[in-house]
């Protein structure tokens, strides 16, 4: 137990109680039932929002599997069933994030930390990890396939928030702060470059950063950190020629039908889709054209189905996020609920943009899932728990 | 904090814009031919039938499956395996089908046109690289070569190639249409609400004939029975009706180089093998008498005992097959008893140049309306270069024709001296222009004629109890391939002759000329190889099937089973020595000019 509990007498005795904090208690009086925190506008706009996304993702992932479903399976429903599965496992996962106090999941900081990396060693372990297009990213625990990369984002948020939220720590004292951050995040982004990961990498690149950063990390520390991640990321990039091809072929897809190919079909899907889209479960592209329809392409598909419409609601949707996560980590009551909130949100908005960048042609495919939206057990089930850690954040906002 | 909510801001900004760029202007090149797949399939058009006169099919298609193959999806290991599933199936041998999937293709045939059955045996194997597509076989019900030589053949590709079916396979071919759907990227899904195009296919319009499906099955069977029993080795009998010249069969047979046997063939042999006709021809010969007034059918003639004309070398001399002194003959006799000497005598009366004409008329020498693909005008030469040529081109030597002109000529007379062009579709039926050959008395004369040589004469085998037939023998030498008429003469001066014998009758009731018939049978071997015993036999079986078949009702003026015929055997059976029957020591008209061919320098 590496996490010291810094919270006020107050609530640590309600802690202790059982599961509902009394903060609530106090402010609408409701009786003791009522879950930490109280229904902030922030808390509702947040959880319309996302579930907004999840109940698309849930028509569009079905929409987007039947065909691969029914090839591979016979049931146009079988990857829709799993991923109603997984909305249900996720949903649960953010609901009970939703009502533990954020203070108490100091606690879980440092083992889910030492956990993920184990897993994330595990994967990469010859012979234990699963392997599909030339990455190792899952791990499998009995008839499920996990992905621990994506556990491993929350965990890394949890283990930055603790850390750089202990009083007594200035962070001017980088070696207790920035250092330990920096190693941790280091031997996590080793591990992912062994899978590889870019994708994974960035994201996990962007929440250190930005957790840091807003910690109050000296400039000239994250500075010489980015430095050393592009140089890492470039180093992965383009050390074989044909990940590099790949890599630089969203710039002009037509210059390479082969590596473009992708990037192309997804452009093509969008431009069909027009203002109205062709309307739901009409899309070509998911008929074999477009690879990864249903997982990292699923933003093509909502495009060509459901146009500029449906797509920009989408991207509405994930900015009111990224706003409503700032706004909660402004209004957070303490310092770990501040990093905490600015990490999900980080992970959640940097894994978007990442995502419809790749969609968009505007950034080089990196294997990175739209949260809330792509098919996928493991991204959406922590997604979810790490939307109820930011809820559970924002209904005790100030 | 609030430079993190600024680059939020700017970068989903920056997506929107991207977005509402693709989607609002789009980019045409991204618009179009990406993600789409679009599959045309050819719809295929069924195949006209080719069918008799009462619309019964000659021709058809018929739905089958063609087994076909992407032999670079069949793993190399499992080639053998599959080869040996393949073959348990279709009929392909193994050893070709393993060429046709070692090759280095993507397309290979493992059997074309099978039934459904065999189709859905190869489809339970579930083989890979495999796959099944509709084409169309065409078949033939009557036999896989009855009527064929008229109705013709279809390669394998059901492209008309012979026939009908090449003459009329454009519009027997009709038009195929195509499906034109959007399919997913592997081809192997149909998109739902993907855009599908369905062109009918326009089947091909049926060809329908003249033929009577089963006067012409039976004419092929007695056809090649009758072949086979004279051992000749090839044969045509053709039935037209006489007042429309609708063809109603045309039986082509020849011995199978394979088998030996008679079989029948898809070679129209009626139209495109000529030969000297011998006696047959006199009926128009005796036309063009009577026509001229050179003679009438029962005044007496004075007939020498021979005929001798002057060649290089010698002299040619004719006799008749039967002996006889200085004796006096009306034409019917002449007829009747198919002297040879009578009818050249006849014919010098007419001239040349008339001769020639009434030969023109009658369609000798020139193709008819049917035109088929190869059919052969015959060789008749103009007649005036010398008596000789006339007096042999009046007996049927020395001139060509084919079976189906000759037919048109005996129709002429059935039809009361009216050409009418031969046709072969209903459609066609009425369209031909008649043509008046020779005045009705003339043709009623000769019909009277002919009559009686069944009645007595040389072709009393091809009477039919209770129908009025009219016809003439006709046994002619084949010219040999050396020049003259006896072939492979040995050093005493023996050789063995080839003849054609034939019939050309007509059948009718009390209501006139029904049917007209040629029977025609190439070198037959036996002793009965005269027109009167190898092909009269012959007329009298297919007339009789036919009328049975096109319900002809008997006449009752006509002579029955019962009455006596007449029977010239007497003088005839002393005339030829070689003949066993009367009748074909009738036809001996040609073998007794044996000894004009002694008289010709060996060549």
């Amino acid at each position: 137990m590496t996490a010291i509990e810094r919270r006020p007498k107050k609530q640590q005795r309600a802690a202790s109680k059982g599961r509902h904090p009394a903060s609530s208690v106090e402010a609408d009086g409701r009786g003791p039932r009522r879950p930490s925190g109280r229904r902030t506008p922030l808390f509702l706009i947040l959880l319309v929002a996302v579930s907004c996304l999840v109940m698309l993702g849930v028509v569009m992932v079905l929409s987007a599997s039947a065909v691969v479903s029914i090839n591979n399976s016979s049931s146009a429903w079988s990857l829709f069933r799993r991923q109603l599965v997984w909305v249900g496992v996720g949903s649960v996962a953010m609901l009970v994030m939703m009502r533990i106090d954020y203070r108490r999941l100091r606690m879980f900081a440092a083992p889910a930390t030492v956990g993920c990396c184990l897993a994330l060693i595990a994967v990469v372990l010859p012979g234990v990890g699963e392997t599909t297009n030339g990455a190792t990213r899952w791990l499998a625990v009995g008839p499920l396939s996990v992905q621990p990369s994506e556990f491993m984002k929350l965990a890394l948020i949890l283990f930055i928030a603790d850390l750089l939220s202990r009083p007594g720590r200035p962070i001017s004292e980088t070696h207790l702060t920035v250092r330990p951050v920096v190693v941790v995040t280091g031997l996590v982004v080793g591990l992912l470059m062994l899978q590889p990961h870019l994708g994974a990498i960035l994201v996990f690149g962007m929440i250190a950063g930005t957790m840091m950063f807003l910690a109050g990390a000296p400039m000239r520390h994250l500075a010489g950190l980015s430095g050393l991640g592009v140089a890492v990321a470039s180093l992965m990039v383009f050390a074989t020629p044909w990940r590099r091809a790949r890599f630089l072929a969203f710039r002009d897809p037509w210059a390479d039908p082969v590596f473009g190919y992708q990037s192309l079909q997804s452009l093509h899907a969008i431009t069909v889709g027009g203002i109205s889209g062709v309307g739901l479960g009409a899309s070509r592209a998911k008929w074999g054209f477009l690879p990864y329809a249903h997982t990292d392409f699923i933003f093509a598909i909502i495009a060509e189905e459901l146009g500029l419409i449906g797509a920009a609601t989408v991207l509405l949707i994930f900015t009111v996020i990224g706003v409503a996560g700032i706004v909660t980590a402004l209004r957070a009551p303490d310092r770990f609920g501040m990093l905490l909130a600015l990490g999900i949100t980080t992970w959640i908005v940097s894994q978007a943009v990442l995502n419809l960048g790749a969609v968009l042609s505007l950034l080089p495919v990196m294997g990175v899932t739209l949260p809330f939206l792509s098919f996928g057990g493991s991204s959406l089930v922590v997604t979810m728990a790490g939307i109820g850690v930011l809820l559970n954040v924002a209904r005790q906002g100030r | 904090m609030a430079t993190l909510a600024l680059g939020l801001l700017v970068g989903f900004g920056l997506l929107g814009y991207r977005l509402a760029d693709l989607q609002i202007t789009p980019d045409p090149a991204l618009q179009e031919g990406l993600g789409t797949r679009v599959i045309t399939q050819e719809l295929v058009a069924p195949r006209g039938e080719i069918t008799d006169r009462w619309d019964r099919p000659i021709a058809q298609s018929l739905p089958s499956i063609t087994i076909q193959a992407n032999p670079q999806l069949i793993p190399a290991e499992d080639l053998v395996d599959v080869v040996a599933q393949l073959s348990a199936h279709v009929d392909t041998p193994a050893d070709v089908l393993m060429t046709r999937l070692s090759r280095d293709s993507s397309f290979a045939y493992v059997a074309r046109q099978v039934d459904e059955s065999t189709a859905d045996a190869v489809r339970s194997l579930d083989l890979p690289g495999i796959w099944f597509d509709d084409e169309p076989r065409r078949t033939h019900p009557n036999g896989p070569c009855s009527g064929l030589a008229i109705a013709g053949r279809t390669d394998i590709d059901n492209v008309g190639i012979s026939g009908l079916e090449e003459e009329y396979n454009a519009s027997l071919t009709g038009v195929a249409g195509s499906v034109v759907r959007e399919s997913s990227a592997d081809g192997e899904s149909t998109i739902p609400n993907g855009e599908q195009v369905i062109e009918p296919a326009q089947p091909g319009e049926d060809v329908h004939t003249t033929i009577d499906r089963n006067v012409q099955y039976q004419t092929e069977q007695i056809l090649a029975a009758a072949v086979e029993r004279v051992e000749g080795q090839r044969g045509i009998a053709i039935v037209m009706i006489p007042d429309t010249g609708e063809i109603i069969a045309a039986a082509n047979v020849q011995r199978s180089g394979e088998s030996g046997a008679i079989e029948c063939t898809t070679t129209n042999l009626s139209a495109i093998w000529t030969y000297e006709p011998g006696s047959i021809i006199k009926p128009l010969t005796m036309s063009a008498v009577l026509e001229s007034g050179a003679a009438t059918p029962h005044e007496l003639l004075s007939l020498p005992e021979q005929i001798s004309f002057a060649v290089e070398g010698g002299t040619k001399t004719y006799y008749d097959y039967f002996t006889h002194t200085q004796t006096f003959y009306t034409p019917t006799d002449v007829m009747v008893l198919s002297s040879n000497i009578g009818t050249m005598e006849l014919a010098a009366r007419v001239g040349p140049e008339a001769l020639y004409e009434a030969y023109t008329n009658f369609g000798l020498g020139s193709r008819t309306a049917l035109e088929f693909k190869g059919e052969a005008s015959g060789i008749l030469n103009t007649l005036d270069s010398n008596v000789l040529e006339l007096s042999a081109t009046a007996i049927g030597q020395s001139v060509a024709v084919t079976g189906i002109q000759m037919l048109q000529s005996y129709n002429t007379l059935a039809n009361g001296g009216i050409r009418i062009a031969p046709v072969l579709l209903m459609n066609e039926v009425g369209t031909g222009r008649p043509q008046r050959v020779v005045s009705e008395e003339t043709a009623a004369a000769v019909m009277e004629m002919m009559a009686e040589v069944v009645a007595r004469g040389t072709g009393t085998r091809a009477a039919v109890p209770g129908y009025h037939v009219a016809g003439k023998t006709g046994t002619s030498w084949q010219p040999c391939e050396t020049g003259g008429y006896v072939c492979n003469i040995d050093e005493d001066g023996n050789g063995s002759r080839h003849y054609t014998a034939s019939f050309g009758g007509i059948i009718g009731n009390d209501d006139g000329p029904k049917l007209s018939i040629v029977v025609i049978i190439d070198d037959p071997k036996t002793d009965d190889y005269g027109g009167g015993a190898a092909a009269a036999p012959v007329f009298a079986e297919i007339a009789g099937y036919a009328v049975r078949q096109l319900q002809i009702m008997p006449g009752t003026s006509a002579p029955s089973d019962e009455r006596v015929r007449a029977d010239p055997a007497g003088v005839l059976e002393t005339a030829d020595g070689t003949a066993e029957g009367s009748e074909s020591t009738a036809e001996g008209s040609e073998s007794t000019a044996e000894g004009s061919e002694s008289t010709e320098p060996a060549q």
